[in-house]
């Protein structure tokens, strides 16, 4: 097996390395997080160096990149203490969308995250559990034609700085993913801080279709 | 904590992980605790090498029973604000009670190791008493 970062590894690296060093230390990263909200300016920066579309396939206007990839974007991302919504957006919620691709909601949410344009986050845990990944209150139920989702969610990571939410839910007692956009009516957030000074949210959730 | 049922009915007692965690330190304290006793009952020897042994297994054994605690709390010990910590606060988390401040005490136990003689200095102490040098 080879180790050694290939040319593509180190170049993206290299320019996030420098940004890190020279434009994301302590002080700036205080003053971001004193506003109380994600900083989609730092969003975009991370986006222009290539942090969003990482793993967003190539098809998609992203590098599909390997998760070896990752790790060393994320060694340089520790550099900087970046807590912006890097891992529940661009790690989780787009390798789950990536497994989906085949559908135009996933290829439209995949394209607008690699441009820096969407904020993503997944909604998976629930009140009085502790490391459960299964859901066990939000339900998804067929109504007539359409779909009722009913829930409450807990610690989803920068809720209120995304722009859609991956829920799990229930459904016919198997595991249901359900995309829901932020600003969706019947979607209520209560948002507080982290240990680290970044965001979290517990939702609720009363929609239809 | 370790007891306190969650959602599912299920607890994290069930966890052997977490209980072989649990039980490792508990009989951690009980060795400590037979440390103390014992040098203070042989009062009459004067200052030895024991009691910087047992500074360093005390504060090494704080930091553990704060990681443990954070570690049992999980995901309840990342939401944190220090107005939770007020009286006036309404709010007090999104967690239960017992899991509040357990990443704060988990970061404030890291300062028992360099407090009262680092572990640096109470090891230099310990070889002066057994080996002179």
């Amino acid at each position: 097996m080879d180790f050694a970062l290939s040319e593509e590894q180190r170049m993206l690296t290299d320019s996030l390395h420098r940004v890190m060093s020279e434009q994301w230390g302590f002080s700036e990263r205080r003053a971001r997080f004193a506003q109380g909200k994600l900083d989609r300016g730092a969003w975009q920066q991370l986006a222009e160096l290539g942090v969003a579309g990482l793993l967003v396939p190539e098809e998609h206007g992203g590098f599909g990149e390997s998760p070896a990839s990752m790790l060393v974007v994320h060694q340089t991302l520790g550099r900087g203490m970046v807590s912006e919504p890097v891992i529940p957006s661009a790690v989780m919620a787009v390798t789950m969308l990536a497994a989906l691709e085949q559908t135009p909601v996933a290829a439209q949410w995949l394209s607008a995250h690699a441009e820096g344009q969407a904020v993503l986050s997944v909604a998976w845990q629930e009140a009085g559990e502790r490391f459960s990944t299964e859901p066990l209150s939000t339900q998804l139920q067929a109504n007539g034609d359409g779909l009722v989702l009913n829930g409450r969610k807990r610690y989803v990571w920068h809720a209120a700085g995304s722009d859609a939410m991956i829920v799990t839910a229930r459904l016919d007692g198997e595991m249901a993913l359900v995309l829901v956009p932020t600003q969706a009516n019947g979607v209520t957030l209560q948002d507080y801080p982290t240990f680290d000074l970044a965001r979290c949210a517990d939702v609720v959730l009363t929609m239809s279709s | 904590m370790v007891n306190e049922a969650m959602a599912s009915g299920q607890s994290l007692s069930l966890d052997s992980r977490i209980m072989d965690d649990v039980n490792q330190i508990e009989a951690q304290v009980l060795a400590l605790e037979m440390l103390l006793l014992r040098v203070a009952a042989d009062s009459s020897a004067g200052p030895g090498p024991q009691a910087s042994i047992l500074k360093i297994r005390g504060s090494e054994l704080q930091q553990e029973l704060a990681r443990l605690q954070m570690l049992v709390a999980g995901p309840d010990a990342w939401a944190y604000d220090p107005a939770w910590m007020r009286q006036e606060s309404d709010f007090h988390g999104p967690g239960a009670e017992f899991d509040l401040g357990a990443a704060a005490t988990y970061f404030d136990n890291r300062k028992t190791t360099i407090y009262g003689g680092t572990n640096e200095i109470q090891k230099g102490i310990i070889v002066k008493h057994i080996i002179g040098v």
